[in-house]
């Protein structure tokens, strides 16, 4: 017999208020659970006790690609979510051991505190083990497009340093066949500019954790004679010391700049006696410490003070393109510092010499050794 | 254009064919008003809402996008699982024989007026048109061609009309020709007008004439790119003859943008799969139907509403409303999971592609003014019941809120929180967290355009020997162009069509350029 009708029905009301309806209860039991997720609660699943847990979360920047992240010994896995930075879950509140390492770079360590349902963020950077550099020569060959070098082929005038230039070397003093580097005729006249900077015989006071308690400089400290800007930091010498102090709006103010404050004892330990000590100095006559209703609240400075490891500052200024990192000319080397001084602040030696001088020109960092400039990279990529 | 004389009691009030606020006067007038600045007001507001909440109460906005989030995962779910079944009855219908399903049936007395509105569109689209009607299995002689041209159009088109009637004419019962005048004083120039002007014609010169009843007499108004299927008359018929109102439902077939889908753009047949999709859906909730673009009706139905509007836009979704409205919303639209073939909106090149779907969409999403309509005539005929009347108000609502709103904040909106939030909120694990969230469910939400893909693979045309192989890679993985589509075709021009309705800027008729290499 043939049919009379279409052997599949439309789809029954019954049908479809049966799916609707167990699409509610989805939407009514997914909602509050993904909320309680997205805001830190954990369930534990492997505890014998079952319970929920509060976790945060850590978020660090890096500019240096191929670098590996380890929290408390563990390296972090599948951590990145954007090319240059990375979010780390399910953080335990405490206080947590920070590497950001790779090859050929210098390590990135911090210790950084962790609060429930909180992000505690940080950026890191590496500085290459071994100074990336361009030299720029007097004399340029234009035969083979090098810069000429007036020393013999077995000399190294750049010890320890990485050159991305091509370079010949010659014994002979005929410049004939060369070409005047107009890049090393503005350079030259960079370095003749006087430049006016500030020089301390002034001790460091202890910068971190674990530096060493020192005795008071004997000598008289230079004040400070300049400052420099980047949009809203200033970086200012003041008693042989070098601060970075926030002058813009204060809810664009960096991070590193504030504490989640506890009480003294553990804000003191979460972040570094120096951070409480600056912390204290700076906010004592608007806030009572001793009020327990401070427990949670965020309090910020406007001042940190930069490392100068002991040693006498010939120049400051921050690294090309950030407002976080300080360039310092100190007795034995250029050196780049974070202004982060949670727990310590991390200092990496960019190019080593007693005898150097530096410039720093827009985006470029110039170094001049003997007779010779040098661009000096603080990115290993190049 | 005289009114008929058999318009039921309430299609005889003056603002029944009302198409914009500006007809009326007094409190209607200011009414009617309102409900045109609703739609895009609502829209407007959730939007800066969003935006506002993100900035103001971040931790509110992240709690929200986080449960729209899930709603729209279940909600693609559900739609999905509207798609997959109808699409099994999709194929079921088309593998049938509807020839022997209607064997029980005494219908020779039914004759089918099929109205082809057409305007500069060229020959070859008309000449497919009317091969594939020739080719359906019904009886010629029952069928009416009405090839309705326009006046502005010029002669080309009536040149075209003269040939398609020299070469079709003896093929079907009849064959009308008829030129709608242009400029007529109080009509839009559109599909609507043209065919209300060709409908009347075909009852002076062919149904009186012949004596042929209006009860008995389906009218199938089809865009001039549709290409039948062999069995659309059986199937029609057979779901007219089993309809629990025949003379009082419409007969909606699933259109199928497929025609040029081989030669249309990447982005073209996307959006149209998706229309397609969206119609397959609604097949399988018929309660919140109304007719869309090619469809069918009882003559008697049309008559008695005095045919479509001629003085707005979307005819086709506003001549259910008529009826709905006329007949104390006792009328229904009946799916018949058949498939007509239209084209795909597709120009000669990317860019006048992507302009002529924008503009396609917003013609589409100017539904919207049938809120106004549909609500201002439920405060007007309290013979509709009061329970129909809210849930419809609902759906309607929620429609035309949800096709401009939930894209945007699905796949922008959701990340504002993070960019406009507090420095509170900046610190914590939901500012983090939110995106990532939101992301992972929008990738399970993907799953469903999987099932899309899968669809859409089985309901394409014979490959051309000219197209790879590889092609069909290519239209599988095309779906990932859905969450920019949803953006640039749907909720963008749905905005644009709400704004210009809000505001007043009232749209005229824009008309498809139909174009095959």
């Amino acid at each position: 017999m043939s049919p009379t009708q279409p052997q599949l029905k439309p789809l029954s009301q019954s049908s479809r208020r049966l799916v609707f309806l167990s699409m509610l209860g989805m939407f009514t039991v997914l909602v509050p659970l993904l909320v309680l997720y997205a805001t830190g609660y954990r369930f534990n699943w492997m505890s014998s006790e079952t319970s929920f847990r509060i976790v945060g979360g850590m978020y660090i920047t890096n500019s240096a690609e191929e670098t590996e992240i380890i929290v408390n010994g563990e390296p972090v896995q599948n951590m990145r979510i954007f090319q240059q930075a990375a979010y780390i879950q399910n953080v335990p509140a405490g206080l947590h051991e920070v590497y950001v390492e790779g090859e050929g770079v210098r390590t990135w360590v911090k210790n950084l505190p962790v609060f429930a349902q909180l992000v505690t963020e940080a950026r890191s950077f590496n500085l290459p083990v071994i100074p990336q550099v361009r030299v720029i020569t007097n004399w340029v060959d234009p035969r083979v497009s090098a810069g000429v070098l007036f020393e013999p082929a077995t000399t190294t005038p750049f010890r320890g340093a990485t050159t991305t230039s091509l370079l010949v070397s010659t014994t002979s003093t005929a410049t004939s066949t060369y070409a005047v580097n107009s890049e090393y005729v503005f350079v030259r006249s960079l370095f003749a500019t006087p430049t006016t900077t500030a020089t301390s015989t002034a001790t460091q006071k202890p910068s971190g954790n674990n530096s060493p308690v020192l005795t008071t400089p004997s000598t008289t400290p230079i004040l400070a004679t300049t400052t420099k800007r980047t949009q809203d930091v200033v970086l200012y010498e003041s008693e042989g010391e070098v601060f970075a102090q926030w002058v813009g709006e204060d809810r664009r103010r960096p991070y590193y700049y504030c504490v989640n404050y506890q009480d003294a004892t553990t804000t003191a330990q979460l972040y570094g006696e120096h951070v409480f000590a600056q912390l204290y100095t700076q906010l004592a006559s608007t806030t009572d410490f001793g009020n327990s209703e401070l427990e949670n609240q965020t309090l910020c400075r406007s001042t940190i003070r930069i490392d100068r490891k002991w040693q006498d500052v010939k120049m400051f200024d921050f690294v090309p393109g950030t407002t976080d990192l300080v360039l310092m000319h100190l007795s034995d080397g250029l050196y780049v510092v974070e202004v982060d001084d949670r727990s310590w602040q991390n200092v990496q030696l960019l190019y080593p010499g007693t005898d150097i001088e530096v410039v720093i020109d827009g985006q470029t960092i110039y170094v001049k050794q003997d007779e010779y400039f040098l661009q000096v990279y603080a990115d290993i990529s190049r | 254009m005289e009114e008929p004389q058999s318009l039921l009691p309430y299609a005889t009030r003056s603002d029944f064919k009302v198409g914009r606020a500006t007809e009326l006067t007094g409190r209607d007038r200011r009414l009617y008003r309102l409900l045109e600045i609703f739609p895009g007001a609502f829209s407007w507001i959730t939007l800066i809402g969003v935006l506002a909440l993100s900035n103001f109460a971040p931790f509110v906005a992240a709690y929200f996008i986080i449960a729209f989030a899930i709603y729209w995962v279940l909600k693609t779910a559900f739609l999905s699982y509207h798609l997959r079944y109808n699409w099994r009855r999709l194929r079921h219908h088309l593998s049938l024989d509807w020839g022997v399903l209607i064997e029980r049936f005494s219908f020779d007395h039914i004759h089918q007026v099929v109205v082809l509105p057409f305007y500069k569109e060229p020959e070859s689209i008309i000449e497919q048109t009317l091969t594939s009607l020739a080719n359906v299995k019904y009886d010629k002689k029952n069928i009416i061609v009405v090839l309705a041209t326009e006046e502005r159009a010029g002669l080309p088109a009536e040149e075209i009309a003269r040939k398609m009637k020299e070469k079709w004419g003896d093929t079907f019962g009849a064959f009308l020709v008829t030129t709608h005048p242009a400029n007529v004083p109080g009509e839009m120039a559109g599909k609507g007008s043209n065919a209300t002007y060709a409908i009347e014609r075909a009852r002076v010169e062919i149904l009186d004439p012949h004596g042929i009843r209006y009860n008995h007499t389906l009218v199938s108004i089809f865009d001039i790119d549709t290409v039948l299927y062999p069995d659309y008359f059986n199937c029609l018929i057979w779901h007219f003859m089993t309809a629990k109102r025949p003379l009082k439902s419409s007969f909606q077939p699933v259109p199928i943008f497929n025609n040029n889908i081989w030669e249309a753009p990447a982005i073209a047949r996307v959006v149209a799969m998706s229309s397609t999709f969206w119609e397959m859906v609604q097949q399988e909730r018929p309660e919140r139907m109304a007719t869309f673009s090619s469809h069918s009706v009882s003559f008697q139905a049309l008559y008695e509403v005095g045919y479509w509007q001629t003085n707005m836009v979307s005819e086709d979704s506003r001549i259910f409303w008529n009826l709905f409205i006329a007949n104390d919303g006792e009328y229904d639209v009946v799916p018949l999971s058949y498939p007509v073939s239209m084209d795909a909106n597709a120009a000669g090149t990317l860019w006048g592609t992507v302009k002529n779907i924008y503009r396609q969409h917003r013609r589409w999403t100017y539904g919207v003014e049938n809120f106004a309509y549909v609500m201002y005539h439920f405060t007007k005929n309290s013979k509709i019941s009061r329970r129909k009347r809210i849930i419809i108000a609902f759906q309607q609502a929620e429609g035309y809120w949800a096709l401009v709103t939930n894209p945007i904040m699905l796949f922008i909106l959701g990340w504002a929180p993070i960019f406009l939030g507090t420095y509170e909120f900046h610190q914590t694990v939901l500012s983090y967290q939110l995106p990532l969230m939101v992301r992972d469910l929008l990738i399970i939400a993907m799953f469903g355009l999987v099932v899309s893909s899968v669809i859409s693979l089985t309901m394409l045309p014979p490959r051309p020997k000219d197209k790879s192989r590889l092609r069909y890679v290519v239209l599988a993985v095309q779906w990932i162009l859905v969450p920019a589509t949803m953006i640039i075709f749907s909720a963008i021009p749905g905005l644009d069509a709400q704004t210009r309705l809000m505001l007043g800027k009232y749209m005229g008729f824009w008309v498809t350029p139909k174009a095959r290499n």
